[in-house]
């Protein structure tokens, strides 16, 4: 094969000063040639257009069943259809028009993996492990709760929001930043924010990130608290996942190291026998006694233990239950997919229930449906979260650019499958025990009389809640009560032991897939926790080491300790805060982590428009501008309203100043509030929260601002700098989606061919 | 019944790369490749100094 092979004549998806890549003579072709590919590309034979045109009608026939047939019930399996037929359309054409149009990558040019290969964290990976590695990273409770309090609105509104905002928003974004970070040698997000905004705009950037992730593991770890009070059974098991923790750490380190896999079969045994074990002790009198701990007791307790856990050594802890978490993440995962498909369940919910166009909202979240549906429902649509996976972690795996488009956008699409599971499990439940879940203690007074009065009272059509109902259920699930078990996670797992019993085991299952799922998502959550206290004590110390230079010194265990109890005590207060919260927590405060991680995402999608931008792509800057502006919008009014709406039940200050006059007038009960101390325990929290709401909304439009002047400043000037780093030509070869193609089959064999001391040892990882 | 072996087995091999099993024998080859004239880390030293990078860089985890 000649040179000239891997070089092209320059089509459209080259780059103007990528012809200078100089290919080594002496090699088989490192990428394939242009022409090639786009032939084979464009080649369209009759299997394959009846293979998309089967895909988009099954899609579309999916569609028209969910939005506008709409019958009585509708069956699950369209849910399955409608999602996974839009994503195949929208990957294979969506994105790799943002791939020809903005991202042009160019496999001549060495990735970070293999110019700064060092074996350990730069390695060139087979790109399906690193798909598995970034799901595992990016994919965690958050898709699996946000969809269950949406379906208060309905089926359709999440529906919709969660398949059209993951095409045009989600999954650019965790693109585009996974490519745009490759390109610059894996920098952060933080880094790239700097470069490319300039010191306000990053300085706005990484203090908002800190806060943001604050109020993100605040809020997880109030879900983990709603899903654990006042259940003995999962309070041991969930607290058994410590004991095996340590256990598979010591196994690791001192018995036998790099046996992961072993060592995470072992732990997944130890964790199901937690689980059985938990029904057997919490049915003792001691049990009972011992686990059965109330909220804010458990609150302290992962206060206390989220500060040991960040500063124990990693291979102790946390590391552990990482490989616990992602074992269990892809297994659940497989088999909730697995038991829908199979299972599938008839759903009795409206397409738009009554709350659809109620302004105040309903009982679940509050707010209108514009925008709070799109804050409710964050991750497995649109999560700025993800940003910080895609720059920093896995652009140092990535073995080829082009390689990008799967892992990025097909890694983000999957977790939207998930977040479209997680809507089917909790819509599948009967829609009165849904609203007596997730109605806080507030209004049902926690008593199955007070939950059967309030949900009836509401007037939904086709609901009529008995008694019977919740008791039932609760005995099914192995629980005491399931009244205002708020925060999403129980009724998921509801919702999973009823679609799982029906494929596994019966009624007499069901208490242990209930206590499962519950696991499962404590196991995520306390994994997030653990890994975002760090890494904010991180930021933290990076920070504080502008001013006190000796903060950066990593070996200054006091310092880390310092920073570990300030970012502790930063979510801490805010956990007790919603744990307490006579207005009922989590609805006040999940439209928070939706807002914040939303914001996040601004920043982000705003990043990526500067890059866009100075590399002079201007006719389509809207496939960053669309979703940029979408996401600005849905989160800027909701803070707005947030901040200004005269309803106290969405607006903080607004409920701020409610109670704060009727303490001024001597009340001794206002609202939900019983006592005048809970009075002033809800001007406290609507205190903070308003403030956390105006903080963010600042910080963001500051860094949006900057980003948008940069825009407009590279428009006049017909391009900007180029922040990436210098062209280091390939020396390896990869395909780059998820079935290799003829052309790369072909190259393949050429280095098959070639004797291994010319091949350049790459480390396959696989 | 062959083809289910061997897919047993690739899926195998792929959940432990995916769970990183064989870090070390990506470092053996890369050092190898690369540092010829230096000896390799030790495989226990190697995991340990593997867990301890995460605690002095520590890498987050999402919602």
């Amino acid at each position: 094969m000649s040179k000239d092979a891997g070089r092209t004549e320059g089509g459209p998806a080259a780059d103007p000063e990528a012809s200078v890549i100089e290919q080594d003579p002496n090699l088989p072709p490192v990428a394939v040639p242009d022409d090639e590919r786009e032939a084979e590309e464009r080649h369209w034979t009759p299997l394959k257009i009846a293979i998309w045109v089967a895909i988009a009608l099954l899609g579309g026939v999916a569609w028209v069943m969910l939005a506008v047939v709409r019958g009585e019930t509708v069956n699950a399996i369209w849910f399955v259809f409608a999602a996974v037929c839009t994503y195949l359309i929208a990957y294979r054409f969506y994105s790799k028009f943002i791939e020809r149009a903005i991202t042009r990558p160019d496999d001549r040019r060495a990735t970070p993996a293999e110019y700064k290969a060092n074996g350990k964290d730069y390695v060139p990976t087979d790109r399906r492990v690193v798909f598995g590695h970034h799901f595992a990273a990016i994919a965690g409770a958050g898709p699996l709760v946000g969809p269950v309090l949406a379906a208060q609105m309905g089926y359709l509104p999440g529906t919709i929001w969660i398949i059209v905002g993951v095409i045009l928003a989600g999954a650019v974004q965790d693109y585009l930043v996974l490519f745009f970070s490759t390109r610059r040698g894996g920098r952060s997000l933080g880094q790239m924010a700097r470069d490319q905004l300039g010191r306000v705009g990053g300085t706005a950037a990484i203090i908002a990130t800190l806060v943001i992730m604050v109020i993100i593991v605040a809020i997880l770890a109030l879900v983990v608290v709603n899903a654990l009070g006042e259940s003995p059974w999962g309070v041991f098991s969930v607290s058994m996942t410590i004991p095996i923790a340590l256990f598979m750490g010591v196994y690791l380190r001192y018995l036998r190291p790099g046996k992961i896999t072993e060592i995470s079969i072992i732990g997944f045994v130890l964790l199901i026998a937690a689980i059985v074990g938990g029904g057997a002790v919490a049915a003792t009198d001691w049990g009972a006694a011992l686990f059965t701990l109330d909220r804010t007791t458990i609150a302290w307790g992962i206060i206390v233990y989220g500060f040991i856990a960040a500063i124990l050594p990693v291979w102790l802890l946390l590391a552990p239950r990482d490989y616990l978490s992602t074992f269990m993440k892809i297994g659940t995962i497989v088999m909730l997919a697995v038991a829908i498909i199979v299972v599938r369940p008839e759903i009795t919910v409206p397409a738009f229930s009554e709350f659809a166009d109620d302004p105040a909202g309903g009982p679940v979240v509050p707010g209108a449906l514009f925008p709070f549906l799109f804050v409710t429902i964050a991750c497995g649509a649109l999560s700025g979260f993800h940003a910080l996976i895609a720059s920093g972690t896995t652009p140092k795996l990535v073995e080829k650019e082009r390689q990008t488009r799967f892992i990025g956008y097909g890694g983000m699409l999957m977790e939207s499958f998930v977040a479209i599971m997680a809507l089917v499990a909790a819509l599948s439940i009967d829609r009165g025990l849904y609203f007596a879940m997730n109605i806080s203690a507030a209004n049902t007074g926690g008593t199955v009389e007070g939950a059967v009065a309030f949900v009836n009272s509401l007037g939904l059509t086709g609901v009529n809640l008995t008694p019977e109902l919740l008791t039932e259920t609760a005995r099914n699930v192995g629980e005491e009560s399931i009244v205002s078990r708020t925060g999403g996670a129980p009724t998921l797992a509801v919702g999973l032991a009823h679609i799982m019993q029906s494929f596994i085991g019966g009624v007499g299952m069901m208490s242990f897939w209930y206590h499962f799922a519950i696991m499962f998502e404590a196991l995520f959550i306390l994994t997030a926790v653990d890994a975002g206290t760090r890494v904010a004590r991180f930021m933290l110390q990076d920070t504080l080491g502008n001013i006190v230079p000796k903060f950066r010194d990593a070996s200054w265990t006091l310092g880390a300790w310092i920073c570990t109890a300030i970012m502790v005590a930063a979510w801490g207060a805010i956990l007790i805060m919603g744990v307490t919260d006579p207005l009922g927590g989590i609805n006040t405060l999940f439209p928070l982590f939706g807002i914040a991680n939303q914001l996040l995402a601004a920043i982000a999608l705003a990043i990526c428009l500067a890059i866009v931008a100075d590399r002079g792509y201007f006719k389509y800057l809207w496939v960053v501008a669309l979703p940029l502006a979408f996401a600005t919008v849905v989160t800027v009014t909701a803070s707005l309203y947030k901040i200004f709406s005269p309803v106290p039940a969405v607006g903080y200050w607004a409920q701020n100043s409610a109670f704060r006059q009727a303490l001024d007038q001597g009340e001794e009960s206002f609202g939900t509030a019983p006592t005048r101390a809970a009075m002033e325990a809800v001007v406290r929290n609507t205190f903070v929260q308003g403030t956390l709401s105006i903080l963010f909304v600042t910080l963001t439009v500051i860094v949006i601002g900057v980003a948008v002047f940069r825009t407009i400043r590279a428009f006049q000037n017909g391009g900007g700098v180029n922040t990436e780093d210098p062209v280091t030509p390939s020396r390896i070869f990869g395909g780059s989606g998820i079935v290799t193609t003829k052309a790369e089959k072909r190259i393949q064999k050429q280095w098959d061919a070639l004797p291994a001391d010319r091949r350049r040892v790459k480390a396959r990882h696989e | 019944m062959n083809a289910l072996a061997a897919g047993l087995v690739s899926a195998g091999r792929y959940i432990k790369a995916v769970m990183g099993d064989n870090a070390y024998e990506v470092y053996l080859a890369h050092h190898t490749a690369n540092h010829p004239d230096t000896p390799p880390m030790p495989e226990r030293m190697f995991w340990r100094e593997r867990d301890d990078e995460q605690d002095r860089n520590p890498q987050g985890r999402c919602c």
